[in-house]
């Protein structure tokens, strides 16, 4: 059992108690004064051997102090490390260049050993995620500036450097925010790596968001190749990734044909990429419901949205008056509505 | 994963990633140089800042280069060598000849050679021409007067390092270009810049390197030049105030080897 685990068992008692004392409030069940000390005897057991194994959060207060702890240690993470980018650039100028270098590769090194350090401290990890994430700015910083040092030809290899870095201390510990991280960057060095497929300097990358369609796809096999047993969580966010960075590319070019490597009129294009969109997010909405993805079927739908209000502000904008266009964007949210409710009853039936 | 093999994996990726840096570094820098440019202030002027000089204790120079974003080439074999589609099919649009990727190339700075003298016979045309010009027309007098001095601050001010050649194999440029102190090869990236459907077309290019940090050792040369002042760049006719011995290595990547001011001689073979 991991803590993710160990939640889910003190979230099911909780619910547990919930029901058993609305079910006897409503005359359903009547258990024993025996029974439901026992019960109570063995769950507080079990909550006690919880907390102390993996401290886990046992009552709502708890819950809600862990969400303000998580999102502390992301801004306190933020904090730290633009500290360390701006100790640094402060400095620099005044060391020899071996002291830049030893400041430079020390920085990521001691930064991995703090996470260390924390993670065999404090079970829950919001410091660890602090050090992880201060040891990935400093990796950042280290190649970047060797790099500004001795002025050193820009390659996309430095993504994936920091994408294998941050991807081994999240899967090491555990940490959500690395893995974003590494996605980002692994979707960066992907996006360049398909820009090069045409013959571009990969530097240019960014002009062509099909680069970010092909990025975006590749981003969504690891999560079907790789067995997350003992972090469960993590598949969404390959997906998310994967799917943002396919979405926002179409939609780029749902508006802004130019920009594709397609070799026919912007409009044809602008028309394929808002057909692609339509689909596109259609599917994750389906696929979302079929297995089970909650935040892919709101990508889903939110995309779905996006591209439809966009279509009717290009067809209806300056077209209708104002009053008017907003009614009839509001009649559509109806209808999506309308279509959304029959999807959730149609997934109840069966 | 284990905890403990991918907290020592990671320690082991930033010093490989390190390693394999400044490897490519010591490679870049072994051997006989590729390029030995004794440039001046002209050519290496003191890079803009992106932040407040309290916030960046760095100092950098800038790679000042001529002609690097209107270079014109008279037929398609070089473009072709890049990768493009010369010339463009009849019926391209404009924008299909300008929307081909850029592409990665090596770049040859001249450094006071053909390309310069040219620059100074047509900056001196232009000059003597603004000169009759105001001996004709005395009432326009303050705005010719103003092109005259702007012209002769170009004269004195602007580099002598010009973009003369470019292509996809630097051997092949070294061997077109065997002068090393006068010819540094240098990587670049080149895209179309205008649409023609007939020679000259032109590209634009972007140096990939165009910063040089100055090591901690040779900064006080520039720093005693103005005290305080010294991050001002010259303006008008002010003379360059330092010289830099600029040195390009096996990977074509530059580095500072010496830097003095201009009163005093220049090394005659700088030092590694």
């Amino acid at each position: 059992m991991n803590r993710e685990e160990a939640q889910k068992r003190v979230d099911r008692i909780e619910a547990f108690r919930h029901e058993l004392t609305a079910l006897e409030e409503q005359g359903v069940v009547a258990l024993g004064q025996d029974g439901r000390e026992a019960i109570h005897r063995h769950h507080e057991a079990v909550l006690r051997e919880l907390a102390h194994r993996y401290d886990v959060d046992i009552s709502h207060g708890q819950k809600q102090m862990s969400w303000a702890m998580r999102i502390v240690s992301f801004l306190g993470a933020l904090a730290i490390s633009a500290a360390v980018f701006f100790f640094f650039y402060r400095f620099w100028g005044h060391l020899a260049t071996s002291t830049q270098v030893t400041v430079l590769v020390s920085g990521p090194l001691l930064a991995t050993l703090l996470t260390e350090f924390a993670a065999r401290r404090e079970r829950t990890l919001y410091f660890a995620t602090l050090a992880g994430l201060v040891a990935f700015t400093c990796f950042v910083l280290n190649l970047s500036v060797l790099g500004l040092i001795f002025s050193i030809t820009p390659s996309q290899n430095a993504f994936l450097a920091w994408a294998s870095f941050a991807l081994l201390l999240a899967y090491g510990y555990g940490l959500r925010l690395l893995l974003a991280a590494g996605i980002l960057s692994l979707l960066g060095f992907l996006a360049a790596t398909v820009g090069t497929w045409s013959g571009c300097y990969w530097i240019s990358f960014g002009e062509r968001p099909e680069n970010f369609i092909i990025a975006g796809l590749l981003l969504l096999v690891p999560p079907m190749l790789l067995r997350h047993h003992k972090l469960p969580h993590f598949p969404f966010f390959y997906r998310l990734f994967g799917l943002l960075s396919v979405f926002i590319a179409m939609l780029i070019l749902a508006n802004w044909g130019h920009a594709s490597y397609l070799d026919f009129p912007a409009q044809r294009i602008e028309y394929l990429y808002q057909v692609l969109g339509f689909g596109g997010s259609g599917l994750a909405v389906w696929l979302g419901i079929r297995r089970s993805w909650p935040g892919i079927t709101n990508l889903g739908a939110t995309f779905f949205t996006i591209f439809l209000y966009t279509k009717l502000f290009d067809w209806w904008w300056d077209w209708m008056p104002k009053y008017l266009f907003f009614l009839v964007l509001g009649l559509f949210a109806i209808l999506l509505l309308v279509a959304l409710k029959r999807l959730r009853t149609a997934e109840a039936a069966s | 994963m284990n905890r403990r093999f991918c907290y020592l994996l990671a320690i082991a990726l930033v010093i490989a990633a390190n390693l394999f840096v400044l490897l490519g570094v010591r490679f870049n820098r072994s051997g006989p140089p590729d390029a030995d440019l004794l440039v001046t202030e002209r050519e290496l002027p003191i890079a803009w800042r992106s932040v407040a000089v309290q916030e960046d204790s760095s100092l950098a120079l800038q790679l000042e280069v001529q002609d690097l974003h209107s270079s014109q080439w008279q037929d398609c074999d070089k473009l072709i060598s890049l990768g493009f589609d010369c010339p463009p099919p009849q019926g391209e649009s404009r924008r299909g000849y300008r929307r081909q990727p850029s592409r990665r190339a090596y770049t040859v700075l001249e450094y006071e050679g053909t390309a310069w003298q040219r620059f100074q016979e047509e900056t001196k045309k232009k000059t003597t021409e603004v000169e009759l010009e105001l001996s004709r027309q005395p009432e326009q007098r303050e705005e010719l007067e103003r092109r005259i001095i702007a012209l002769r601050a170009e004269a004195a001010n602007s580099s002598r390092l010009f973009a003369v050649d470019l292509g996809p194999d630097p051997d092949i440029l070294r061997s077109r270009y065997p002068d090393r102190s006068r010819y540094a090869i240098v990587p670049s990236e080149v895209r179309l810049y205008q649409y023609s459907a007939s020679p000259p077309y032109s590209v634009l290019q972007h140096l990939l390197v165009d910063r040089v940090l100055v090591p901690r050792d040779l900064r006080h040369v520039i720093e005693d030049l103005h005290g305080n002042g010294f991050l001002r760049r010259p303006s008008g006719e002010d003379p360059p105030r330092y010289r830099v011995a600029l040195r390009f290595g096996q990977r074509h990547e530059p580095w500072i080897v010496d830097l003095r001011p201009m009163a005093e001689s220049p090394p005659s073979e700088p030092s590694p």
